[in-house]
């Protein structure tokens, strides 16, 4: 970067010498950019960021279309960028609809599907989600919306420079990342747009970026980012490696530690580096300011604003307990962290935890809280019984005497819900399923070990039940 | 501002806003046991230096507590 801002300070759209130098350098970044995702350089527009990006396309979009009815579809779990050009939209009369996610994070093809309609004119979602790390099934989604002629983009700010990232495995029709995640310098992102799209420029002015994109290059920022990407590519493999095994470390000290611990985001598919971890009763935000006292940076699902502590809208999605979801954290490791940091960061959260809430040690004390509390802030309470909120694997559920059972398994092909608790407290469960759901008739079938519920036909499916 | 909370630990009488403050923020906002500044440095294992330079971040946050 430096040579660009010290000495090749010359406009990259300037005909003499000076400018074409940095003309030059532009579409070498151009070229390691577009190798590295799989795409043509004249496929690769330079922006100021992934929000830049990510608004053009629903601005292009709703131009583009504006004499026809225009629908949207992206998820819940979608970049603030995404979510708010939507929201802003409907001032178009754009339509969107937001897909919602299972708890670990993922859309379902069969809810996409469905929520297409003849006005759809783009699908956007997101590769990696931000916060918990799931990764979302875009090359299967684009395949579908390749078929159906709808534009697909993602957002794939999270994913690239981490993991594979190629626009024609993934079959979509715009890309958007932004530098500053792949180890580049803030201010420089990347719109993908597959040859032969037309997209209006949001921003009016010269003729950079293939006329494109107006404004005077940021040279030293595309320069940068260039090489950045090209360099994470090139080791992305043996990052990654590195990252998950920081990851197994910290994963395996802190759940052997805090058997209440419950990690968030898709354990089978997630971003290599990144960890989403719940605590109940303790505070996240507190647990943030205290390990960046001690040199430790982390972020979390919630924080304070006055008296209100707002919780992220992607763990409201997965449907995460607000107990949970106050107490989640989310550590994310780069490339220059070793394993070493991993156990400085476990130690200190176990510490932390330690002195303000020893009954997160305490799996059954901790049941009984994390019970309590659901009773109270979670479902309707019927005739004194509390009601279940949700069934998902690893989760507590509420019974009437305010003990909280702990799922271990769902089995949604048979219906089958296992708690770890024996069958004298099966009738419980059932008992608070069937007043907490009095439109939803179920047949109860109990063994030693399983509580089978199956739903009787042509009864109002019980909200989140399963 | 003072209030009449006392020291949880050494019983230092009458803690100020900023002490009750960083109590909250940084054990809960439910937290009963407060700490001056002292034995709440000690007791999360931070210089009050440093537990002094986050009142300071929170009040250019803006948080009402401080």
């Amino acid at each position: 970067m430096l040579p660009f801002l010290r000495d090749q300070y010359g406009n990259a759209s300037s005909p003499y010498s000076f400018g074409t130098k940095a003309k030059y350098a532009v579409e070498h970044a151009r070229r390691q950019i577009a190798t590295s995702i799989g795409a043509r350089p004249t496929e690769i527009i330079f922006t100021s960021g992934g929000s830049e990006a990510n608004s053009w396309i629903f601005h292009g979009i709703t131009e583009i279309c504006r004499n026809q009815p225009i629908h949207i579809i992206t998820s819940a779990i979608e970049h603030h960028s995404i979510l708010n050009a939507c929201r802003a939209l409907r001032q178009k009369n754009v339509t969107t609809t937001y897909l919602p996610v299972n708890s670990v994070g993922l859309i379902s093809i069969e809810d996409l599907e469905t929520a297409i309609t003849p006005h759809t004119k783009l699908v956007s979602i997101m590769l990696a989600n931000n916060e918990i790390g799931t990764i979302q099934p875009v090359a299967e989604i684009g395949h579908i919306l390749r078929k159906k002629g709808i534009l697909f983009h993602t957002d794939a700010v999270q994913a690239v420079g981490h993991i594979s990232t190629d626009t024609l495995a993934l079959n979509v029709d715009f890309l958007t990342a932004s530098a500053h995640k792949f180890n580049g310098p803030k201010g420089t992102g990347i719109l993908y747009k597959r040859s032969g799209i037309i997209l209006p420029p949001m921003i009016w002015g010269g003729k950079q970026e293939h006329d494109e994109r107006a404004g005077t290059e940021n040279v030293a920022g595309i320069v940068a980012a260039g090489y950045a990407l090209e360099e994470n590519t090139a080791k992305m493999e043996a990052n990654a490696h590195c990252q998950r095994r920081m990851r197994e470390i910290i994963i395996d000290y802190l759940v052997a530690k805090i058997p209440n611990a419950q990690l968030n985001g898709d354990p089978r598919n997630s971003l290599p580096g990144l960890i989403s971890l719940s605590i109940p009763n303790v505070s996240g935000e507190a647990l943030l300011h205290v390990l960046d006292m001690k040199g430790i940076v982390i972020s979390t699902g919630a924080a304070c604003n006055s008296k209100i502590t707002e919780v992220s809208h992607v763990l409201k999605a997965i449907g995460l307990p607000e107990i949970l979801a106050k107490g989640t954290v989310r550590i994310s490791f780069g490339r220059n962290n070793v394993e070493q940091d991993s156990l400085i960061i476990a130690k200190e959260i176990i510490s932390y935890c330690q002195k303000v809430n020893p009954a997160c040690f305490d799996p059954k004390k901790m049941k009984r809280e994390v019970a309590a509390h659901m009773t109270h802030n979670h479902g309707s309470t019927v005739q004194g019984h509390s009601s279940i909120a949700r069934f998902e694997q690893g989760g507590f559920y509420a019974c009437k005497n305010g003990d909280g059972y702990h799922c271990e398994k769902v089995d949604r092909e048979k219906n089958i819900v296992s708690f770890s608790a024996d069958a004298s407290v099966h009738r419980h469960i059932f008992d608070c399923i069937l007043r907490s759901n009095a439109e939803t008739e179920y047949t109860c079938n109990e063994s030693e070990e399983d509580l089978t519920f199956e739903q009787l036909p042509n009864t109002i499916k019980a909200n989140n039940l399963f | 501002m003072t209030n009449r909370i006392n020291c949880y630990i050494c019983g230092k009488e009458s803690l100020t806003r900023n002490e009750i403050g960083l109590n909250k923020k940084l054990i809960g906002q439910n937290v009963k046991k407060i700490h001056c500044l002292c034995c709440l440095a000690e007791y999360l294992e931070v210089t009050e230096e440093e537990l002094l330079a986050k009142v300071e971040e929170f009040k250019e946050q803006g948080c009402k507590l401080f």
